[in-house]
């Protein structure tokens, strides 16, 4: 049982998250002293100024616009069809009969392959990078919205059919919005797993992207080169979480407050 | 106009009503009173063309509205929401409407924020929008206090007069059927037939 007056303060909350981030920096610093060699683990500070440098040298950004583009452009595809199928499958006991099996084998492929198809089929394009990406999100996408579209609420169905407004506006105002806590879910989710799919896309066939100078800092044996490029990207897709999807999941849920 | 020749309504292997003929004649206001479980809202709900699974022919001439036992509103959108997206009225219609049913100024407060007599009065409202030569009524007034539920039967009344629409109300409460109806019916027996009450 919940029980609000013991839930912690916003501060408190902030306090423990930037606590938990210095310890995990402390902890880096203490492998990285115990180690004691820059190439194999460099410590904090020092991926801290190989950023700024590779920033002010102005490498970094144009490497992570380029992943952020691929993952914007997948992460895009991807829920709007995944969206589609499983609103489809959830609704229609013959598509979800049809699909089942498509869906099943497509959760299973590994990911690795559905790269290497593509590029074999499409070429190494951009096309292909993302096709690749987005193939690999729609199975999981499409699972949570038949969930979310099986759970619907058979009364408000009931209300469209007497009152019969647009399509459109029953897909939008009565569909959408049951659906908002499976589509933020699938959002979230997506985001992390897109992210990672993309840079393995970038590293088997792209000439540019974070994935593509993991790449070369792995060619070099270049540690910090790796690190640089990996964390500068964490921090973007956790700045798209905090400015963008809670956002959106608070407006989203804001008739829930009383 | 809505005239149902119902053979049988089935579920499984269990007839649950008919044979029954229901007619609802322009400007006629109908009752159909029975206990709680005798499958009214079963009837209610192949009248109002929601359920087509049964052995009959039902045609319907009109436009048709809705209050629902529970009020079926759109949590995430306010009151005057709930109203122009469904029925596709203009704000200025909605908010007449929702003053009409003793709702002005609650029109941006979402349903969560009203209370359940309030909610089913947001209900009626959104049905009287859409402007409806038939109205279906199932169990408006379920679950109110007995104050709350007073005011509403003497609101709902009001305005169907007013309109002189067509009305069918499904209720176990005589009262509430005398309070709305002119004719009332009987759902009883099993499987259940409608009869003329006495």
């Amino acid at each position: 049982m919940s029980n609000r007056s013991t839930d912690p303060s916003d501060g408190a909350v902030i306090a423990v998250r930037i606590a938990s981030f210095l310890a995990i920096l402390v902890l880096w610093w203490l492998a990285a002293l115990r180690v004691s060699d820059p190439q194999t683990l460099p410590a904090p500070a020092h991926v801290a100024g190989a950023i700024w440098r590779e920033l002010i040298q102005g490498e970094l950004l144009p490497h992570l616009m380029a992943t952020l583009g691929r993952v914007i452009a997948a992460f895009a595809v991807a829920m709007s069809i995944g969206l589609m199928l499983g609103l489809w499958m959830g609704r229609s006991r013959g598509a979800n009969l049809w699909l089942d099996n498509l869906l099943i084998i497509m959760l299973n492929l590994p990911a690795l392959v559905t790269i290497v198809l593509c590029y074999l089929w499409l070429g190494l394009t951009e096309v292909a990078a993302v096709t690749a990406v987005a193939l690999n999100k729609i199975p999981m996408v499409t699972v949570m919205m038949r969930e979310g579209a099986r759970a619907l609420d058979p009364r408000l169905d009931d209300m469209t059919r007497i009152f019969t407004p647009p399509r459109r506006v029953a897909l939008r105002h009565v569909v959408l919005p049951q659906l908002a806590p499976h589509l933020a879910s699938a959002g979230r989710a997506g985001l992390a797993v897109i992210w990672k799919i993309v840079l393995v896309v970038e590293f088997l066939g792209r000439p540019n992207g974070v994935g593509f100078q993991i790449h070369l800092g792995f060619q070099l044996f270049d540690v910090t080169m790796v690190l640089v490029y990996a964390l500068s990207f964490v921090v973007i897709m956790l700045a798209v979480e905090a400015l963008i999807l809670r956002p959106w999941e608070r407006h989203a849920n804001r008739w829930r407050q009383p | 106009m809505i005239h149902l020749s119902l053979q049988q309504k089935a579920f499984e292997d269990e007839v649950v009503l008919g044979p029954l003929e229901f007619k609802l004649q322009p400007g006629e206001r109908v009752a159909i009173l029975g206990p709680s479980g005798i499958g009214k809202s079963t009837l209610l709900r192949i009248i109002a063309g929601l359920d087509p699974r049964f052995e009959g022919t039902r045609h319907l001439q009109g436009r048709l509205a809705m209050v629902f036992q529970e009020p079926t509103l759109l949590p995430w959108r306010d009151a005057v929401q709930n109203i122009t997206l469904i029925t596709g009225v203009g704000v200025q219609k909605a908010q007449d409407v929702l003053a009409e049913v003793g709702l002005a100024g609650k029109e941006t407060q979402f349903p969560g924020q009203l209370s359940l007599g309030q909610q089913r009065r947001l209900s009626l409202a959104r049905a009287l929008a859409a402007d409806p030569e038939i109205l279906i009524l199932d169990e408006p007034f379920a679950s109110l206090d007995e104050q709350v539920a007073e005011e509403m039967m003497a609101l709902t009344a009001g305005l169907i007069k007013d309109r002189s629409m067509s009305c069918l109300l499904v209720t176990h409460s005589q009262r509430e059927a005398r309070a709305i109806a002119d004719h009332i019916l009987r759902l009883d027996g099993a499987p259940a037939q409608l009869n003329k009450a006495s």
